[in-house]
């Protein structure tokens, strides 16, 4: 990140490699989207690009970086929150066809993965944003309970408990899940 | 849980807003917080020293107990430091401080302070002055308490652009909050004006104004 400061473009590129595909991963368990979560990717990128002289020297950049994924991600839910849909003829709202960066339709990539993904992103789905993020980054994204809380602007007992609220309501949905398909 | 939810998969190359930004790329300066912290500080001692300069030393300060005068001084300064310091230093290692922190200490020092004007004023009857109306005197101090504010507010809104991506507002109280406590040491030394209601209301109550003026100037420049 320091050479990165200094205006080298391959210390930025390594960076990206190195951190992206875990923002990614945030950003899709947040947003439920690859398509959504990939143009995140490239605003929280731009966003660190720009704010990168606020970075200190020395210090572990990854929580600040996936603090700014947090910020966009938030400010992108609540824009879509107020955002005005024109229903189609029978009162429902129209399908957008989803395309990943590449332009690639989300539908063919997410065939290429297997369909565990799926079953847990739709499990998430349902969690209040601040119980979803909680979980990712404690429970899968492995950072400790204090770096969350700083990632997300709060304080250490709020995420032990949002994670703990997800983790409850996740086993019930998961538990009901599995009884209802073995029922059938 | 999946490996998508992990990070596997394929990683989308830099767009082409990204990629262009990347091929201008120029060296910056980074942060060093202990110069933040020193400049945002020495900014705001600049109105304080103009206004002793100005005004002069409170008229009772030669009657009043010097060992309250210092105590006091002391708990002002510490009022200004603590929040100002959680606010613009992270802990070692880290880039972001926390807002969490900064907002429970600028409270606990906006409380800790009313809490100590209203009960540890000391006034010396026939040196000390008593207003006539003691909403003005308290306006008029409150004024003056801004008027530390403000630079603080500016200096830090220049040295902490797009610092916090999270906790920008609490991150602003905090900011004003340590403002106003600048404002309340200022006027400890020279407000003759007595009684813990006005010091509450006039000096401390500049911590609460600062706190405000904080979160309603400061967040949309401090946020990424």
């Amino acid at each position: 990140m320091g050479r990165y400061c200094d205006g080298d473009a391959v210390a930025f590129h390594r960076l990206y490699t190195l951190v992206a595909l875990r923002i990614l991963a945030y950003l899709i368990g947040l947003t439920g989207e690859r398509a959504l979560a990939e143009d995140l990717l490239q605003q929280t990128f731009l966003k660190l690009h720009r704010s990168r002289g606020v970075y200190i020297r020395g210090a572990n950049p990854r929580p600040w970086i996936y603090a700014i994924a947090h910020r966009t991600c938030l400010d992108e839910l609540r824009k879509r929150k107020r955002r005005l849909f024109m229903l189609t003829d029978d009162g429902t709202l129209p399908r957008e066809p989803r395309a990943t960066i590449t332009g690639v339709p989300e539908d063919a990539v997410a065939r290429d993965h297997d369909a565990e993904p799926a079953i847990s992103l739709a499990a998430l789905e349902g969690l209040p944003v601040n119980q979803r993020e909680a979980l990712i980054l404690t429970k899968v994204h492995g950072h400790s309970v204090a770096e969350a809380a700083v990632i997300s602007g709060t304080t250490p007992g709020a995420i032990k408990l949002r994670a703990h609220r997800a983790y409850v309501t996740l086993r019930q949905r998961l538990t009901r899940g599995r009884a209802s398909g073995g029922g059938a | 849980m999946s490996d998508l939810l992990r990070g596997s998969g394929p990683l989308p190359p830099p767009g082409p807003t990204l990629a262009s930004a990347i091929g201008n790329i120029k060296p910056v300066r980074t942060r060093v917080p202990a110069r933040t912290l020193t400049v945002i500080l020495g900014i705001g001692l600049i109105v304080p020293l103009f206004m002793l300069a100005m005004v002069g030393p409170r008229l009772d300060l030669g009657a009043l107990p010097r060992a309250w005068v210092v105590l006091m001084g002391l708990v002002w300064a510490l009022a200004a430091l603590a929040p100002l310091l959680a606010a613009t230093v992270p802990p070692r290692g880290e880039v972001l401080a926390s807002a969490a922190r900064a907002g429970r200490i600028a409270l606990g020092a906006t409380l800790g302070l009313l809490l100590l004007a209203f009960f540890a004023t000391v006034d010396r009857p026939g040196r000390t002055v008593v207003p006539g109306s003691a909403a003005e005197a308290a306006w008029h101090c409150l004024r003056a308490g801004l008027q530390v504010v403000v630079p603080v507010l500016v200096a830090s809104l220049l040295l902490l652009r797009r610092a916090f991506p999270i906790g920008g507002r609490r991150i602003a109280a905090a900011i004003g909050t340590a403002g106003g406590a600048l404002g309340g040491l200022t006027l400890h030394f020279i407000c003759p004006i007595g009684g813990g209601m006005h010091v509450a209301l006039g000096h401390a109550g500049g911590m609460i104004a600062g706190a405000l003026l904080g979160m309603l100037v400061l967040p949309r420049f401090l946020r990424s």
